[in-house]
């Protein structure tokens, strides 16, 4: 039995479609994240589920029972707030210990369940404090004891570290995702950040425009984006892009994009390009696939340095070709001047084939 | 030559000191980056160049000009406010026009000319939809831009941008970051521009200033900023993951320099080992420093040997092309970034290598970088 | 689609009730303008061409008959010292709210907030308390019973308000776009016309109404420093009368108009009056 599980749902607000036809599940402990940019439907799909919209057209399903009609409360379910929403006037024992007692557990059972957890999260010295003396990390860590000490089937997470500063972000991260780990706790996280979607699911659903674009594992979206959005979304710095078409010339293999871009392919790429029959091609290939080459023949083409952008551990060059800007990573070291010439190679296994005309994956 | 002069600068809000005696000179031309963490001062820094706070002690000088009671409007500055400042009356075209009509501008423009500069910033910025409409019915990133825009059709002589495009989706921003360093370039105007996101910060800069709680604790090249911290905190903010720092001794057993880390040993060679020796029992007489080291300078190994280190998974985090983990060795808790994708589970034990090479030394107490001889530095 | 319970209809009636309890005593007014003496001390008639016929002697009494002259000068000095007390109130005020909302002032041990306090604390006081030293001042300066002396004498009245008001007001214009504003080079005054008034306008909009509406209704002052040429309309009603009660038809006609240039002024402000004029500036 799945912890959560969406059966075509849509969510319309008047004429606007929100979310259509959203379907998932998510398995006891998993920690599954919906990622997508701004208005894409994430935070109205998580709403649904903590019950705070109405669903306009399908099924909700939390321990395999239907929760539609059912008000937040009654559904079992647990959402965590961006800035914890602790009660200042309590201590953190009695924060923990107030979801318990209002559902009137007996002080003993209360002390036990609050105990366990604050061992799990190593709060156990911090107990007798109040919110305003403990640091941010504490605080985190007390948000998800009052969250998880009831149990709740699935532990819902709106945005929860957009707001944090950098540095505090990628701290609280990584506790966070080992503090859900460790307790075990299904987990659905809402983010448009894909780095934070990508380190910390198992497994991310990706919408655009209320519409599923791919639902899989972290390097599933990385490695095999199921079409252009999720190429271009998925990934830093962003995919690039190059329309193309296949051609034969001279006995060579082309793939041909524009006359400064054009390059020869394998007999085997062009052979499985030519089964789809389409006109044009869509090929995705990542900056840290690219490569600057000194050998003509090595490289595939030529491109100008347009910007260089030394990024400490890498650096990210764009160069021009036609009027398209290309990003480029390298090594550190790499001595270049702006609007010098370079000859661009890359591995042909590293490209990624998308129909241009509705731009899904072509599977190879 | 527009060169920015900054003496002393200090700046209080009642007890809290905000800027504490700051010196600074910017290069004409240049594109300075002020890095830092939020709170960190750069908001206020760039208004009491821009004019909009008066320091409560220190000197402003512009191209050999005291600026201190130079009124606002004859500055010749412009400037992306953190909050935008946004003609809320205005559509966005007369935003983006209204400096171009100001009486200070020479020489006057006609009509046409002020259409065809918003229209070409507009076009840069992908503005040019909302031309018509008025600031409250755009979304926060359009609003970024047209605050970025208002700045950029002028042609002062110093650009002040105060996180420009902290609001934009990551596409957007990651274009921008190019553009607006190409367009630096292309103008020649003295740019400061505060950020505390450490990519963008040195991706753009000439030089870069790292401002930590109203005081500059480094000024350099990105190169300089990444790969000679000058403290213990430069090193942690620049860099993602940040600098793992471990608190070692430095011993000398037999006749080898030894540094005890992470509960074990790591051999060092002779020459590198005694300079470092020689600086801090000449500072401090005692053993303890502080090493840090890049998290993506580690490699994990298969075998026990020489140099490598046993740490226990914590997390694991896939990031595309890399992977972070995140181990536990002793009480130390550090992070290593592997190039490729792994799957380790948590729990799983590992052994590490921390290269001599990739090391740097702070000193314990003061926590600044002990720095040696050249032969010893990385490039 | 939620069907509508007995709730509805319930609380749809009471706003009817209320209504027509609400508007009830405009449309008297309005018809008892209509009616002749005879008709109002037999009445009550509510309705025109049905119970009873409409006649127009009140009207033609005020604008055309022995009436004439009290009324219109009644009318005319009504509408003057509001317009123009109003005017000065929002003129003055406006400057020094302005600088109470961006300098910092210190007069000793005065600083904005005393200063704020002093200024509004006049209208603490009721009116009534200080018109018997206005009284005499006027007496003394000879402003008794003129148009100068009341326009002074309200916008006395109303600058306290107009500054309390107008001070929130210009302190929500967040600095930034005033110092935006200086850095696109315009001179301070520049930055008044073209950025700051613009964004104020809803605040001085407001100030003006309340100013207006004061001066107009006012009845105390003018009472006690008209007699006779510089009398305003409240004044002029009271000698509407009988020896034993007031003449409620002519009354009636006179509050009529006397509902006329508020309403006007209102209609015409009213697009200035928009919310969230700064909405988009500031993030």
């Amino acid at each position: 039995m799945n912890a959560l599980e969406l059966l075509n749902v849509w969510k319309l607000y008047g004429e606007v479609i929100a979310v259509k036809n959203l379907s998932f599940e998510c398995k006891k402990s998993e920690f599954f994240a919906i990622l997508g940019p701004s208005g894409c439907g994430k935070t109205s799909t998580l709403r649904m589920i903590a019950g705070l919209e109405k669903v306009s057209r399908g099924k909700i399903l939390i321990d395999g029972k239907i929760v539609n009609d059912l008000t937040p409360a009654q559904r079992n379910t647990a959402m965590a707030f961006e800035n914890f929403g602790l009660y200042p006037h309590m201590t953190v024992f009695e924060n923990i210990a107030y979801p318990l007692r209002i559902r009137n557990f007996s002080p003993f059972e209360v002390r036990q369940q609050v105990l366990k957890f604050a061992k799990t999260l190593e709060i156990e010295n911090i107990l007798t404090l109040k919110p305003i003396n403990l640091s941010e990390g504490q605080k985190q860590r007390v948000s998800l004891a009052r969250a998880l000490v009831r149990n709740p089937s699935v532990f819902l997470l709106d945005e929860p570290l957009s707001h944090l500063e950098v540095s505090l972000r990628l701290r609280m991260r990584a506790e966070l995702k080992r503090l859900l780990h460790v307790l075990g706790a299904t987990t659905i996280l809402v983010t448009h950040d894909q780095l934070e979607a990508l380190t910390m699911a198992d497994r991310v659903a990706v919408l655009n425009e209320g519409v599923l674009q791919q639902l899989g594992s972290p390097s599933d979206l990385y490695l095999k984006p199921a079409n252009l959005f999720v190429a271009g979304f998925v990934g830093e710095p962003p995919m690039n892009f190059f329309k193309c078409r296949v051609a034969v010339r001279e006995g060579q293999f082309l793939l041909f994009g524009s006359n400064n871009f054009s390059f020869s392919i394998s007999k085997e790429l062009y052979d499985w390009l030519c089964n789809f029959n389409l006109e044009t091609y869509i090929v995705g290939v990542r900056p840290n696939q690219l490569y600057i080459v000194n050998d003509r023949l090595e490289g595939k083409f030529k491109a100008v340095v347009y910007v260089i952008e030394p990024l400490g551990e890498r650096t990210l060059i764009s160069l021009k070709l036609d009027d398209n800007l290309i990003r480029l990573e390298t090594k550190p070291y790499i001595q270049l001047k702006i609007s010098e010439e370079v000859v661009v190679g890359f591995d042909e296994k590293n490209l990624l084939f998308f129909n241009a005309e509705n731009g899904q994956l072509l599977l190879r | 030559m527009a060169t920015l002069k900054l003496i002393d600068i200090t700046k209080k809000y009642g007890n809290v000191v905000a800027i504490n005696k700051l010196n600074l000179e910017v290069k004409s031309e240049e594109l300075l980056v002020i890095f830092g963490p939020s709170g960190a001062g750069k908001t206020t820094l760039l208004k009491i160049i821009a004019g909009v706070e008066k320091p409560n002690e220190g000197q402003i000088f512009f191209d050999e000009r005291n600026l201190n009671s130079l009124p606002l409007e004859q500055r010749n500055i412009a400037m992306v406010f953190e909050n935008y400042a946004l003609y809320p009356h205005f559509t966005v075209f007369e935003n983006l026009a209204f400096p171009l009509r100001s009486p200070r501008q020479v020489p006057r423009l006609s009509k046409n000319e002020v259409k065809a500069r918003v229209a070409k910033i507009a076009e840069m910025l992908e503005i040019q939809d909302c031309l018509y409409r008025k600031p409250g019915q755009l979304s926060g990133g359009q609003r970024q831009r047209v605050a970025l825009g208002r700045a950029l059709v002028r042609r002062p002589s110093l650009y002040l941008l105060d996180e420009p495009i902290a609001h934009l989706d990551a596409k957007l921003r990651h274009r921008m970051r190019g553009e607006l360093k190409k367009l630096q370039k292309d103008m020649k105007v003295t740019t400061i521009y505060a950020t505390p996101d450490y990519l963008e910060g040195l991706g753009m800069a000439d030089r870069v200033v790292f401002l930590y709680q109203g005081e500059i604790l480094q000024v350099g090249t990105p190169n300089e900023i990444y790969n000679r911290p000058s403290n213990v905190i430069v090193g942690t903010l620049v860099g993602d993951p940040p600098m793992n720092f471990f608190d070692c001794k430095l011993k000398q057993i037999e006749r080898t320099w030894v540094l005890e880390i992470l509960g074990g040993r790591l051999p060092l060679p002779y020459e590198l080992g005694a300079n470092i020796a020689k600086k801090i029992y000449l500072e401090t007489a005692g053993p303890d420093l502080i090493v840090g080291i890049r998290p993506n300078a580690c490699k994990v190994e298969n075998n026990s040997t020489e140099g490598t280190f046993p740490g226990e998974v914590y997390v694991s985090e896939p990031l595309g092309a890399n992977t972070i983990l995140t181990l536990k060795t002793g009480d130390a808790i550090w992070k290593v970034k592997l190039e490729g994708l792994y799957h380790f589970q948590v729990g799983q034990h590992i052994l590490v290598r921390i290269p001599t090479e990739a090391l740097h030394f702070f000193t314990k107490d003061t926590k600044q970088r002990i720095n040696l001889e050249a032969n010893y530095e990385r490039s | 689609m939620k069907s509508r319970g007995l709730g509805y209809f319930i609380t749809r009636f009471f706003l009817v009730v209320w209504v027509i309890f609400a508007l009830f005593p405009l449309y008297w007014t309005l018809i008892t303008a209509f009616k002749t003496p005879i008709q109002i001390y037999k009445g009550p008639f509510y309705f025109p061409f049905i119970d009873f016929a409409p006649s127009t002697n009140s009207w033609q009494f005020i604008f055309f008959g022995d009436g004439r002259i009290d009324f219109l000068r009644g009318l005319l000095n009504s509408i003057l010292y509001a317009f123009f007390s109003a005017l000065l109130s929002v003129l003055l005020g406006s400057i020094s709210a302005y600088g109470l909302a961006r300098y910092s002032y210190k007069y000793g041990p005065f600083k904005n907030d005393n200063l704020n306090f002093l200024i509004v604390s006049q209208r603490i006081m009721p009116p009534i308390v200080a018109v018997i030293a206005l009284y005499l001042i006027f007496k003394f300066l000879h402003l008794l019973d003129s148009g100068f002396g009341m326009i002074l004498a309200y916008t006395w009245f109303n600058l306290p308000l107009a500054v309390y008001l107008l001070t929130n007001f210009f302190a929500s214009i967040p600095r930034e776009i005033e110092y935006a504003a200086a850095l696109d080079g315009y001179s301070k005054f520049d930055q008044l016309r073209k950025v700051i008034l613009p964004l104020a306008a809803p605040g001085l909009a407001s100030a003006y109404l309340l100013s207006f509406f004061f001066a107009w209704n006012e009845f105390l002052m003018a009472l006690m420093l008209t007699f006779r040429d510089a009398q305003t309309l409240p004044i002029i009603i009271t000698t509407i009368r009988t020896q034993m009660e007031p003449k409620w038809w002519i009354l009636s006609a006179i509050a009529v108009i006397a509902l006329i240039p508020p309403s006007i002024v209102v209609l015409y402000l009213d697009k200035y009056l928009i919310k969230g004029t700064l909405f988009g500036g500031v993030r």
